[in-house]
């Protein structure tokens, strides 16, 4: 039977979400094979996210059924204050299946989506959000400029032709390192991204004074949460392949799909690349403070102040 | 920083398909002490018993709304064993209106039931659910025990609606008295307040067709709705851990969608509160599940033990410092459970 009070009802203010949320999937089953170094990479995601994320928000972490190591080390972030949410599947939903809750749930009125195996530079979470809150029916960010078909972005073109006070601008706006930087991380020779790059071009827009290349991708994107629920749910059959959907349902729908001009983000892939290699042992971020200091760490005073607590609580309600 | 290798889980390979039913409840337990000395015990009876009265698959979600270290590893350690689905960690307390706001948006199921933390289940509780959903096709919140409060004083827009279809009929009605007597247990009342729930009429309809009854009022503690219904009626305004007038809101959207609602008459659920003493002990037996067979099982962690405090024994006879002791009760309570 109830006893006494429930403490929870004498607390009036409880936290809110903040304005945005930045939202992670994880999942690696083994360490071994593709998935070799995965956790390496991912702590190092996780990392230069909460160092480079230079807007409030919460972390939100989708894990989709991994193994012990890298949900230990999830809930250690999460300890230490840098994971608000910490959602934990203990099967693998695919990552469609994990969007539809993760996109779904997530509370801010923006959401900021990486997969887990990208790396962030400062700015990279303001700049987005500059994008997307000075274009307007913005559907996608993506934190780095990469050269992209125009098929996918016909939406966005159509737009900025139209639309008086938009500059239109067609040329090499990503430079060769960029743009090799990127195509390499997805696998390609060097010698399929020297044709690509000489026989294709970006286009850049200035609206507002604000510069941005046209495209976006679903490996990571900042997006205004009620848009993302007009594509929510996703086709959930496979673990993946589906999630491409949104790139071109986005543009269908007429929604604008943006890059910043200058790259805030870097795909890494499943290996840790060797600019990073050096930060590995650097990438245990340290703990946030408590609005009541350390002191509460104290096993003495904390077990004091429990105990008479827990003697309260019996001389009246027990 | 090249791909190596193909993502193996690019190859094909079928993703876990959620079930027709998700169930979600929320766990706060700040401390292993007080109020919340039994909690962990109680969760894991409510858990068994539903995972052990449930006579069709569905998933589980706990929303873990900032309990100490000791009840997340728990939490842990059950999700391992295969007992839970989705387990979210918040870092916070976001109230238990902020945690439904995320439960009924992210749920991917066509049903979504919702209960709170320290009910007990009994066979046949979701069969009992579906009958009064198939025959009732306005129902938004269907609980599993008789509601004895009509939230909405009988002002209800769905139940006015009702009233010029001449295939229902709404009459009063008394539960049995041993029903009376469980729910009253559960809310530890006191004589006066349960003599009050005896001496009730609950409102009670049945379809004109075939007879079939259901309580008019659902209550809060546990229901099922369709997740349509669900997703349409957020965000719900919040604020406080735990309050009334923040539950009256999602009476009030899902009444606005010309959505009932209903209850069972008979207590297929019943509220275990936060002691596990003879009584819910026996209760749990009744409904299947032994606790003396594996008394390890409802185990409370403790991380200290309350030792007498024998001046302050004495000090808190005094009604003078009641009020400053409880105050400093209310202030232990939010320091000691601020994280990290």
């Amino acid at each position: 039977m109830r006893v006494g009070q429930n403490p929870a009802k004498f607390v009036k203010d409880v936290k809110k979400p903040e304005r945005i949320t930045v939202a992670v999937l994880t999942y690696v089953p083994f360490m071994s094979g593709y998935y070799a170094e995965m956790v390496d990479v991912i702590k190092i995601s996780l990392a230069s996210l909460i160092a480079n994320s230079d807007l409030p928000h919460d972390l939100m972490v989708f894990d989709n059924g991994s193994c012990r190591e890298m949900q230990d080390y999830l809930r250690e972030l999460q300890d230490q204050g840098h994971i608000q949410y910490l959602l934990l599947s203990d099967k693998n939903l695919g990552k469609g299946g994990a969007w539809n809750i993760l996109l779904a749930g997530a509370p801010g009125e923006i959401v900021a989506y990486t997969d887990s195996d990208a790396y962030f530079y400062p700015g990279w979470l303001s700049r987005s959000v500059e994008l997307l809150e000075t274009y307007p029916r913005v559907g996608m960010v993506t934190a780095r400029p990469f050269r992209q078909n125009e098929a996918g972005n016909l939406k966005t073109l159509e737009w900025a032709n139209k639309t008086g006070g938009v500059k239109v601008e067609k040329g090499d706006f990503i430079g060769w390192e960029d743009f090799w930087g990127f195509v390499r991380s997805l696998g390609n020779s060097e010698k399929q991204a020297r044709e690509w790059f000489n026989t294709s071009q970006d286009t850049r827009l200035t609206y507002k004074g604000v510069s941005a290349i046209v495209g976006a991708s679903h490996w990571q994107f900042t997006a205004w949460k009620k848009t993302l629920q007009d594509f929510l749910p996703f086709d959930m059959s496979r673990p993946m392949g589906q999630v491409k959907q949104l790139d071109e349902r986005m543009n269908s729908a007429g929604y604008l799909r943006l890059m910043p001009t200058e790259m805030l983000a870097q795909n890494m892939s499943n290996r840790v690349p060797d600019e990073y290699r050096k930060n590995l042992g650097k990438v245990d971020v340290k703990p946030q403070r408590r609005k009541h200091g350390r002191w509460l760490d104290v096993p003495f005073i904390k077990n004091r102040l429990l105990a008479l607590h827990d003697r309260i609580f019996r001389w009246y309600y027990d | 920083m090249t791909r190596i290798g193909q993502n193996p889980a690019k190859l094909g390979m079928p993703a876990y398909q959620p079930q027709k039913v998700g169930l979600a409840t929320i766990t706060y337990i700040p401390s292993v002490e007080g109020y919340f000395r039994d909690s962990m015990a109680i969760f894991k009876l409510m858990l068994k018993s539903l995972r052990q009265n449930t006579l069709e698959p569905f998933d589980l979600l706990v929303f873990d709304n900032g309990s100490c270290s000791e009840i997340q590893d728990e939490l842990l350690r059950l999700q391992h064993q295969g007992l839970i689905q989705w387990l979210n960690l918040s870092s916070e307390n976001l109230g238990k209106t902020g945690a439904q706001n995320w439960i009924f948006s992210a749920l991917p199921n066509e049903w979504i039931g919702y209960t709170d933390s320290d009910v007990l289940f009994r066979k046949g509780w979701l069969d009992a659910s579906w009958d009064i959903i198939d025959h009732f096709p306005e129902a938004g919140m269907v609980g599993a025990q008789p509601c004895y409060f009509d939230v909405l004083k009988g002002q209800g827009k769905a139940q006015n609606e009702l009233k010029p279809k001449t295939n229902y009929l709404i009459s009063p009605y008394t539960p049995d008295e041993w029903v009376t007597d469980e729910y009253c247990r559960g809310i530890n009342a006191v004589p006066e307040q349960a003599k009050k729930y005896h001496a009730m009429k609950l409102k009670v309809i049945n379809t004109e067709k075939n007879d079939f009854k259901a309580i008019l009022g659902a209550s809060h503690m546990q229901f099922l709705m369709p997740a349509r219904l669900a997703k349409s009626i957020l965000p719900l305004p919040y604020r406080s851990g735990l309050s009334q007038e923040e539950d009256r809101q999602l009476d009030l959207r899902i009444d606005q969608n010309s959505k009932l609602h209903l209850s069972t008459l008979k207590p297929h659920v019943v509220h275990m509160g936060n002691v596990l003493d003879d009584w819910v002990t026996d209760l749990a037996g009744k409904a299947g599940i032994n606790i003396g067979a594996d008394k390890s099982v409802y185990k409370v962690v403790k991380t200290s033990s309350a030792k007498r405090m024998y001046g302050l024994d004495w000090l808190a006879r005094h009604a003078a410092t009641r009020r400053g002791l409880v105050r400093l009760y209310n202030k232990l309570f939010q320091v000691l459970s601020e994280k990290s």
